[in-house]
């Protein structure tokens, strides 16, 4: 048999082996273990924390060197509201860019936000509260960035949006279940009708077919919606069976239909004209975006070729904007860039930044 | 609650056995998975934070990652039971698994991009796999075999209070220090590296069978044509195809709007919690009035679960989660150590590792086809209906599987390992 002694019941493998505690260079030797692992953790903690507090001191100094806008002058013009993402004590905040100056200064709200989208009429947050058990909230925000009305969100924010005048939001959450066995995970994504505050149930309650047949798939996921101009119309992303498909909805008859076989993340054009929206890539197998025009009906490739997590925004009719993350810690820092959707290449619009969405004020 | 860890194992010790040491090592085998469940649970608990926010993953990443984790362990567990027999090795065996899941701890401080990420927890999960039976038959040599649900009961209480504290040790740490995901997975592997510390000194290799044969393959087959043991297996491949699995019954509970979406993700915790308090209590009581009963017992809880959320639909919100909650949680105390109690105690000493992981494994692949039978069901019918089958179902097998447990529990426990040979 393979039986061999263990290492200290070496002169007594049989039965009464077991019943020797361990010996006293064992426990030495945990409790070296367990005191070094303790003290160099511990140690580890500590000093990130004082890198932290060290950073966020310089970061307020570095803010008080900033020349900042004041709110009401940048809402006046049109302008660009993003998630700052400068470090200092107005990072992850609301930020409003003039479109005429998207490098220079920026005015700041004082709401922090994980995602923003704005209209002319209206703004949807959706917000992190960090705690023992970190919840989120969606906050409606009125045309000068007041909050109007907060309600609960049920996952990790992921995607908002705005209808073009403000009459209708759509956020998306990553809903973690905690089974108790396994992780579990799906999106959830809700359309809110702004004027009334309502919201309609979620998406994967509503009817979606296929050339006119149901998909009753149980894994059906469904995320980043798009308006078309102010809805009730819109498109999202099905997800299922491990495939991304685009649908085109309508939110006053809750229902879906499949317009595309390879697509995630659509965003439609002010003027209706273009869909941009994210394919898997046959050869590398990452997503790239393509601009489908609704008259040719023909696609064009986009050169970007680095992450976008989020769908884009549209600084106008043929320029589209969006962010990428940026150095080491791309999580913490990303800039928007713009590009036109003739497949030019992309260059820096708003430095450090994320979340965009153009607002030109209404005139009444 | 660990008042009744100090009397362990309790009774007259047989010759040869200290009482104390017999449950020391049982109380160190629950230390490891308290520290390692701590671990674990602490990356569990913000990964999907960090995999969206911090990385940024399309959903459809993140579901492809957990598909591709979730399939991994059933086959390494048979394999960590084997090789545990066949080296008769089960403390090494383990502690490789153990290492395997630490080292990965600091393997997430490495790697960012979404394939190295799914590498990295699939090799967890392969270190989870492998050292669930060995840990086991390592929990079964150290007790008589009339002990064995209350040592099993022990153990299970000490990982659901790791389970527990683990998203606590993690969220606190974020608290204290934003967004430092990092510090997250290096305070895990910290915690992890205690846990196989403290294996590694307290829990001794299971002593040699005077006489036994050495373990083959062969000895595999002599398991499994093992009448006791096949038909308890058999009993957990129906008993689990029986049960929906609790991500189905947690999204029941939302659906009756006994929960808010903010407390969604807190639900495991009062089943944990009912898990935590009873595992002794029901593991005793299966020592006592024998382990069958118990298991079926806790069946009945399940059933008791499912009507309240199948027909309780007149019930206040509160009472309808006490009762879901509370009554999953008798379901796991009578259950999950019950049942290895009962697989260890009808196979030879040389063979438990892979006997238990047998029956665990059927247990998982019953699961699996229950999963499969509700989404389908849910989808093609409704979830109401799709409940009243599975409580059907239940009704109807569960008189047949009991006969199957008290058979095999009754039979002659003739042992496959002198066939083997």
């Amino acid at each position: 048999m393979a039986e061999r002694p263990d290492r200290t019941t070496r002169t007594r493998p049989d039965l009464r082996g077991t019943d020797a505690g361990p010996g006293r260079a064992r426990v030495v030797a945990v409790v070296v273990v367990l005191v070094l692992l303790l003290a160099g953790t511990g140690g580890y903690l500590a000093w990130s924390r004082s890198a932290q507090v060290r950073a966020a001191a310089s970061a307020a100094d570095a803010e008080a060197g900033r020349t900042r806008l004041a709110v009401d002058d940048v809402l006046a013009v049109p302008h660009l509201v993003v998630r700052n993402t400068e470090p200092g004590p107005s990072y992850g905040k609301i930020a409003l860019v003039p479109v005429s100056d998207p490098a220079g200064p920026r005015a700041i709200v004082d709401l922090a936000c994980a995602r923003v989208a704005a209209s002319p009429r209206a703004g949807l947050c959706l917000q992190e509260v960090p705690g023992l058990v970190t919840t989120y909230r969606s906050i409606l925000l009125d045309a000068s960035m007041r909050v109007v009305s907060t309600t609960e969100l049920g996952g990790i924010p992921s995607r908002a949006r705005m209808s073009a005048a403000g009459s209708w939001a759509a956020s998306t959450v990553f809903v973690t279940g905690h089974a108790y066995t396994d992780a579990q995970f799906s999106t959830r994504t809700v359309l809110t009708d702004v004027p009334t505050g309502r919201e309609l149930p979620d998406l994967e309650q509503w009817v979606t077919t296929r050339d006119g047949v149901p998909v009753t798939a149980v894994d059906r996921n469904y995320w980043g919606v798009s308006f078309i101009g102010d809805g009730p119309g819109f498109y999202a992303t099905l997800g299922t069976g491990g495939r991304r498909l685009l649908v085109r909805g309508d939110a006053s008859t809750r229902t879906m239909q499949v317009v595309a076989d390879d697509g995630a993340c659509p965003s439609v054009s002010p003027d209706a004209a273009h869909v941009v929206y994210k394919q898997q890539d046959a050869q590398s197998g990452s997503d790239r975006f393509v601009a489908w025009s609704a008259d040719s009906g023909r696609l064009t490739a986009l050169p970007e070729g680095r992450v976008v997590d989020d769908q884009v925004a549209w600084l106008d009719a043929d320029t589209v904007a969006y962010a990428v993350g940026r150095g080491v810690a791309a999580t913490v820092d990303s800039d928007v860039w713009a590009a036109p959707i003739d497949g030019r290449p992309a260059t820096r619009l708003v430095p450090d930044a994320s979340s965009p969405s153009v607002v030109v004020p209404a005139r009444d | 609650m660990y008042t009744s860890v100090r009397d362990l194992p309790g009774g007259p010790p047989p010759p040869g056995r200290s009482t104390t040491r017999v449950g020391g090592t049982v109380v160190a085998l629950g230390t490891v998975s308290l520290l390692t469940d701590v671990s674990s649970e602490m990356v569990t608990a913000v990964l999907p934070l960090y995999l969206t926010m911090a990385l940024g993953l399309s959903p459809l990443a993140f579901g492809v990652l957990d598909g591709l984790y979730q399939g991994v362990t059933v086959l390494v567990r048979l394999l960590g039971g084997y090789v545990a027999d066949r080296f008769a090795r089960p403390k090494v065996t383990a502690q490789v698994g153990y290492g395997l899941s630490a080292v990965c701890k600091l393997g997430l401080l490495a790697v960012s991009s979404p394939t190295g990420i799914g590498a990295v927890l699939a090799v967890d999960r392969t270190g989870k796999g492998l050292r669930t039976a060995p840990r086991d038959a390592l929990i079964a040599a150290a007790v008589p075999e009339e002990l064995l649900g209350r040592a099993f009961g022990v153990h299970r209480a000490m990982d659901t209070a790791g389970a527990l504290l683990g998203p606590l040790v993690a969220f606190a740490l974020l608290l204290y220090l934003p967004d430092d995901y990092d510090s997250v997975f290096l305070t895990s592997a910290a915690f992890a590296a205690a846990g196989c510390t403290v294996l590694w000194a307290f829990v001794r290799e299971r002593p040699a069978v005077a006489g036994a044969v050495a373990v083959r393959l062969r000895s595999l087959a002599g398991l499994v044509r093992d009448v006791s043991l096949r038909r308890v297996a058999l009993a957990a491949l129906a008993l689990g195809a029986l049960t929906v699995s609790d991500g189905f019954l947690y999204l029941l509970l939302r659906d009756r709007d006994a929960v808010s979406a903010t407390a969604f993700p807190l639900l495991f915790v009062g089943t944990a919690v009912a898990y935590l308090v009873l595992a002794v209590p029901l593991g005793r009581l299966a020592d006592r009035v024998g382990r069958v009963p118990v298991l079926v017992g806790g069946h009945g809880a399940l059933l008791l679960c499912y009507a309240a959320l199948r027909w309780g639909a007149g019930l206040p919100g509160p009472a309808l989660l006490v009762l879901v909650l509370g009554a999953l949680g008798v379901y796991y105390a009578a259950t999950d150590g019950v049942l290895a109690a009962l697989a260890a105690s009808l196979t030879p000493a040389p063979l438990r590792g892979s006997g238990i992981a047998l029956v665990q494994t059927a247990l998982a692949a019953g699961r699996l086809v229950s999963a499969v039978l509700f989404g389908l069901l849910w989808s093609a019918l409704d979830q109401d209906t799709a409940m009243t089958v599975f409580v059907a179902a239940l009704v109807a097998g569960l008189p047949v599987t009991w006969r199957l447990l008290r058979d095999a529990e009754n039979g002659t426990r003739r042992a496959p390992v002198a066939s083997g040979g």
